[in-house]
């Protein structure tokens, strides 16, 4: 039986993307995928705390990044885990035009629109998973 | 006063499975959106750990203010793994007791509740800024 795949959003502050993509992995794991998913605190890895260490390297991961920095990518490539999926929310805008979220504070009604578009994206990536695991 | 210290770097958890790290996030953008746009500058802390090079000047340039969502403190943690000078720690947790009649509504949306304890944390960060610029 596959695992629950990992979901971690960078949850940047500095971008409008950033919240997109938070937004993003919170509809993922609590609507679209509940079953499927799990969402893993990203600064909780960061800050190394050991319960979600061990779940980054239990679950195979997709990794939401809101801007080029790519943080997120940074970070766990540093890390003893199993990324199978790298979202990257400035470059699905360029996919998804016109759904420009409104601010970092409140992405607003098209920035909910990229949102599940993202988290669409991610579920065939764990649909995927899904297949190739059985 | 000088060219350091004319600004307080603020941080938030930014925390993702539990409402109080939504909670900090609005907090801080109250402060810096609002309460005190001049006086502080953002520090991402997924961006600081990943050594993102703007993240980590503000840290060693600017005096820190800290905003924690819950017990296991990752904002702190990481802010103690560089060359920081905190000058303020707050948790959200230690608001949620303080407050108990205050019930957020959920970890996307805080609701109306949730706005109320994000203002009150934000009003009592944006003290600790003038106090933090007054004593530089």
């Amino acid at each position: 039986m596959p695992k629950k795949v990992g979901i971690i959003a960078c949850t940047g502050m500095g971008k409008a993307l950033a919240s997109v993509g938070r937004y993003a992995a919170l509809y993922l794991t609590t609507t679209l995928r509940p079953n499927d998913t799990i969402n893993i605190c990203f600064p909780c890895i960061v800050s190394e705390d050991d319960e979600s260490l061990e779940l980054l390297k239990n679950h195979p991961i997709i990794m939401i990044d809101g801007c080029s920095e790519t943080c997120g990518k940074k970070i766990l490539s540093k890390l003893n885990s199993n990324v199978i999926g790298h979202l990257k929310v400035w470059q699905l805008l360029g996919k998804y035009k016109g759904l420009i979220p409104d601010s970092r504070v409140n992405i607003g009604e098209k920035g909910v629109q990229l949102a599940k578009k993202i988290a669409e994206e991610a579920s065939i990536i764990i649909d995927k998973y899904k297949k190739e695991n059985r | 006063m000088s060219q350091t210290t004319k600004k307080v770097g603020v941080t938030a958890c930014t925390g993702i499975n539990l409402i109080d790290g939504t909670i900090a996030r609005m907090a801080i953008y109250k402060v810096l959106e609002e309460l005190r746009p001049d006086q502080t500058v953002l520090i991402c802390l997924p961006a600081l750990a990943a050594g993102v090079e703007e993240d980590v000047e503000f840290v060693r340039d600017y005096p820190a203010i800290i905003l924690d969502g819950c017990e296991k403190k990752c904002a702190e943690k990481v802010f103690s793994k560089f060359n920081s000078n905190i000058k303020g720690i707050f948790n959200v947790s230690d608001y949620r007791v303080k407050y108990p009649h205050l019930k957020p509504k959920s970890i996307i949306d805080i609701g109306a509740d949730g706005e109320k304890l994000a203002q009150i944390i934000a009003e009592d960060i944006a003290e600790k800024v003038d106090e933090v610029l007054a004593n530089a």
